[in-house]
């Protein structure tokens, strides 16, 4: 593997874009498809990223890009073919609607095991879900050693190993991690933008579209797990202090410690800071020295 | 007796001069064919349509000095030294057709009218010359970056007149012409001269004479290799000149796929036209001192980038990051300010944006905050990021109609990413949406579906953004069948008005100003109490410099019974707010803030109200008030916003 290279797979999912709630059709009953506004998981985004910019500093190195999303969602992943991924494996099945976090991974492990793979890159997270499982289970399932929620990822000290870095509090932990492995991704650089030409290639590129026989199944994978009800949370009250935005940023801090403001009638909620809160504000303020008080002459407090 | 004098005068061997013209023209001739080649380095651009448009336009630039007269001193100097110069040199067609061709036309009445025109024509050109330098060397006006080069122009014709009237001085002196009082500066050099004998004044006659061929025949063989080649490109530079809408973009074919590049990278995807651009700059610097970003410390100057372009027209390789740099690039806020002073009509602002397509579309390589901005865009239609389901939030409780299959409204009301968006400009929608109603005008909106126009996405070199934005719009729009649109967004319209028809959009577009102007003037709508107090009004350089729309807002300050307190720099000589251009979107690391700048001089009038008539201008002005701390004293309104507060009678304002 050394010398082809480092072989990577980044697991991408397309997800509903959350800024833009679901329309349901009423008369069908039914998700409004145009409502749904597919977007490139941002975490996964992320591991994109970093794949990339391992794939241009160790060479021959090549990033395969492996999803398990219907075709609807094909318009967004060439995105990853145009900011560079080498190759885009979409595996689809009708049958795998319903499928949960597990059932998924092992079909992604699936996917992966049919090509040459060293290292596994994925978001630490899904932005529709967030269960958090999918990378962990597909590298329980290659058996891969697994490094959760990085911050970087760069080649290791020799070809075999790569180097990996993520914050816990308090601290920068620096890993060394034999290859194979999968690391999931928590933050980084954002995804680079494509050049248009390299867009335009990737309109061209055909996908491949896998379904479950092209992976050696017959069947879906069971899913043990069944999301029984969805209840979109109760709106939150503003609190957000409404007026004032024309106020010089001393005089609305003044107000808002005050106790808070009377904001317009329509956003009818004023929280009010308690005295506690109040301080923590001041001291952090000194603190961040957003202010600097004025020398006192003399010795007087 | 005939009126006449003879040519050659106390001069052997004449014949040198035909000798000496030949050198002149051979250095003028390869001056000329080597810039040329230079040129023909360009793409192909077609500008020489509409041939007898072109000329008119053109006399009136070059002969009539249109806008070099926009400022008052040089303008004059230049007319005087212009207008000097080509009568002089008709002078010496004269005298040429009778030496060489032997017409008798230096006789009788006409040769008595050339003497004193041609006396005149020197004094203008001396006097012009003398402003030039004073300007140049004594005042050192802003602007001017004194080079050899200019110091010789200027020591050449300035030796060229004042040699011709010694010459002609002398030549009276000596052969006592009974013509000489035609010409009133020989005749009054020829009397100084009286006391010196006749010998010496033949003699210093001779050198004279020949020195004054000389320098004249050196100055047109240093034409070309000079600023003065500007002689020759300023005048065909006017005729070159885009007729296209002021404020459109020249479009780009993203779908050829034989083009394998776009934008410019290498000096070869300049066009012809912006390479002759170069040549008939002369660094006046018009372009400098009215450019925003330049003013405001940034490492952006148009005269320079030009100035550059000239300087290194025979390199090869890339233009970003060798030959400009590549912050200047990222640094203009397209307000036109330059353009609209050059007085040769150097294009400044498409070259900058071809120059980001470039770096856009082949290398995608921009300032990193735009990768999110961009990304946004193209998932969410507007550059704020915020869902585009929340696009209409702004009308909620506001009755606005929702364009819909039914007939279609008067006006589509194209409320634009700032006014849908941002909480500070979803005021001026509310503000537009109550003027509207109570002026009995049937509009619509086009709601969650309407999606940004695309100008910062343009003017940021983004063309496929900006295209795919194009036909989601149009596609929206004629499925509407809506043709008449109005918006508070001079970036809205003027992407709409003259940018849309690149791609079969037909749109009548109109300003909220001017649409506010005629209703007052009809009677539509009524002011029910005027306001009072005074007001500045900035104008936003999309619907002025880019549009020609001033009076409007006027008109509309006039009807309030506001008082208007013009700012240092109204009208085209508009200071721009420092967020077009796409520069809304960008961080400002280098220099002093546009933004503030201009709030300096808003807060120069001492006006309690500052009038905006655009979503940025007025975010901008907000911010820089924000920053002077002065949000308490002088407030930041839209022009809408002041209409709408006449208009419903609540009473005086300060």
């Amino acid at each position: 593997m050394n010398e082809t290279g480092l072989n990577i797979a980044v697991l991408v999912a397309p997800v509903h874009d959350c800024r833009n709630p679901v329309l349901i059709d009423p008369v069908r009953k039914q998700v409004d498809p145009s409502s749904l506004h597919w977007i490139l998981n941002p975490p996964d985004t992320i591991a994109l990223e970093q794949a990339l910019r391992l794939r241009d500093r160790i060479p021959r190195s090549g990033v395969r890009v492996v999803s398990v999303a219907p075709p609807s969602t094909e318009r967004v992943l060439r995105e990853c073919l145009a900011v560079g991924a080498d190759e885009l494996a979409r595996l689809w099945d009708e049958r795998i609607e319903e499928a949960d976090t597990h059932s998924i991974a092992a079909l992604l492990a699936a996917v992966i095991r049919s090509g040459p793979v060293d290292l596994v890159l994925a978001g630490w997270r899904s932005a529709d879900m967030e269960h958090a499982q999918t990378g962990s289970i597909v590298a329980e399932l290659l058996g891969f050693p697994q490094i959760t929620c990085a911050r970087s990822v760069e080649p290791g000290r020799d070809p075999a190993h790569i180097r990996v870095e993520k914050r816990i509090p308090g601290c920068l932990l620096a890993m060394s991690c034999a290859l194979p492995a999968l690391v999931t991704v928590e933050k980084g650089p954002p995804l680079r933008y494509p050049r248009y030409s390299d867009r335009r290639n990737a309109w061209r590129t055909p996908i491949r579209g896998l379904d479950l026989r092209a992976i050696g199944l017959t069947e879906a994978p069971q899913s043990r797990l069944r999301v029984e009800r969805m209840t979109p949370p109760k709106p939150r009250r503003r609190s957000a202090i409404g007026d004032g935005a024309n106020m010089p940023v001393a005089a609305r801090l003044q107000r808002i410690m005050a106790g808070g403001a009377q904001a317009k009638k329509e956003t009818n909620v004023h929280r009010c800071p308690d005295r506690s809160s109040t301080l923590k504000v001041i001291e952090h303020i000194l603190k961040e020295r957003l202010v600097v008080l004025p020398e006192k002459s003399g010795n007087g407090r | 007796m005939n009126a006449t004098r003879e040519i050659f005068w106390n001069i052997n061997g004449h014949g040198i001069i035909y000798f000496l013209f030949i050198l002149a023209t051979i250095a003028f001739g390869y001056g000329i064919f080597r810039r040329y080649y230079l040129w023909r380095r360009g793409r192909s651009a077609n500008r020489n349509d509409q041939k007898w448009v072109r000329i008119k336009l053109a006399v009136g630039l070059v002969l009539g000095h249109e806008r070099i007269l926009r400022k008052r001193q040089e303008g004059i100097m230049h007319l005087l030294i212009f207008w000097g110069v080509v009568t002089l040199f008709a002078g010496t067609i004269m005298v040429a057709l009778q030496a060489d061709l032997g017409l008798k036309v230096m006789e009788g009445r006409f040769y008595l009218c050339l003497k004193p025109t041609l006396d005149m024509a020197g004094l203008a050109t001396l006097v012009g010359l003398l402003i030039a330098i004073s300007r140049r060397y004594l005042k050192r006006a802003e602007g001017l970056d004194n080079q050899s080069t200019d110091g010789i122009v200027l020591a050449l014709l300035a030796g060229i007149i004042v040699s011709g009237f010694i010459v002609e001085g002398l030549r009276i002196a000596s052969t006592h012409d009974q013509w000489g009082t035609w010409s009133p500066i020989g005749v009054t050099l020829a009397g100084a001269l009286g006391s010196v004998d006749r010998e010496n004044l033949v003699a210093a006659h001779k050198i004279l004479w020949w020195t004054h061929a000389a320098l004249a025949l050196g100055f047109i063989g240093y034409i070309p290799h000079s600023k003065l080649i500007h002689i020759i490109t300023a005048p065909l530079n006017t005729y070159f000149r885009s007729l296209d809408a002021k404020g459109a973009i020249p479009a780009l074919d993203l779908e050829d796929d034989a083009v394998k590049s776009f934008g410019i990278n290498s000096l070869e995807d300049f066009t012809w036209k912006d390479l002759f651009d170069a040549d008939a700059c002369v660094r006046c610097g018009r372009c400098e001192i009215h450019c925003p970003a330049h003013l405001a410390a940034k490492p952006l100057s148009p005269k320079k980038l030009i100035q550059d372009l000239r300087t290194h027209m025979a390199d090869e390789g890339h233009v970003v990051g060798t030959i400009v740099e590549e912050e200047a690039v990222w640094a203009c806020t397209t307000c036109g300010a330059c353009m609209e002073q050059c007085p040769v009509l150097v294009e400044h602002i498409p070259k900058i944006v071809e120059m980001r397509r470039g770096q856009v579309l082949m290398k995608s390589n921009f300032p990193s905050e735009l990768n999110l901005i961009f990304r946004n865009a193209e998932s969410n239609g507007n550059p704020y990021g915020l869902g585009q389901a929340k696009r209409s939030e702004w009308a909620n409780g506001l009755e606005v109609e929702i364009v819909s299959e039914g007939p279609a409204p008067e006006y589509l009301y194209w409320v634009g990413c700032a006014g849908s968006f941002d909480d500070r400009n979803r005021r001026v929608s509310a503000a537009m949406a109550g003027i509207l109603k109570l002026a009995g005008i049937h509009f619509a909106i086009l709601g969650n579906r309407e999606t940004c126009c695309g100008d910062f996405a343009r003017r940021l070199g983004n063309e496929y953004l900006f295209q795919s934005m194009v036909r989601e719009n149009l596609e929206i729009l004629n499925g509407y069948g809506i043709t008449k649109l109005v918006t508070q967004c001079p970036h809205c319209f003027n992407t709409l008005r003259n940018e849309y028809p690149q791609y079969g959009g037909n749109l009548e577009v109109i300003h909220h100003t001017e649409l506010i102007a005629q209703l007052l003037k009809s009677g539509n709508l009524k002011i029910k109490s005027k306001l009072g107090g005074t007001v500045t009004y900035q104008d936003p350089c999309y619907i002025g410099r880019h549009n020609d729309i001033y009076e409007a807002p006027r008109d509309i300050i006039e009807a309030l019974g506001v008082e208007l307190a013009e700012m240092r720099g109204s009208h085209n000589e508009s200071f721009c707010c420092g967020a077009g251009g796409g520069r809304m979107w960008m961080e400002e690391h280098t220099g002093e803030r546009i933004n503030v700048k201009r709030t300096e001089d808003a807060l120069c009038t001492n006006s309690q109200t500052i009038a905006a008539a655009c979503p940025y201008c007025l975010t901008m002005l907000e911010d820089g008030i924000k920053f002077k701390d002065m949000n308490n004293k002088v407030r930041t309104v839209d022009l809408a916003e002041l209409v709408i507060e006449a208009v419903r009678g609540k009473g005086d304002f300060r």
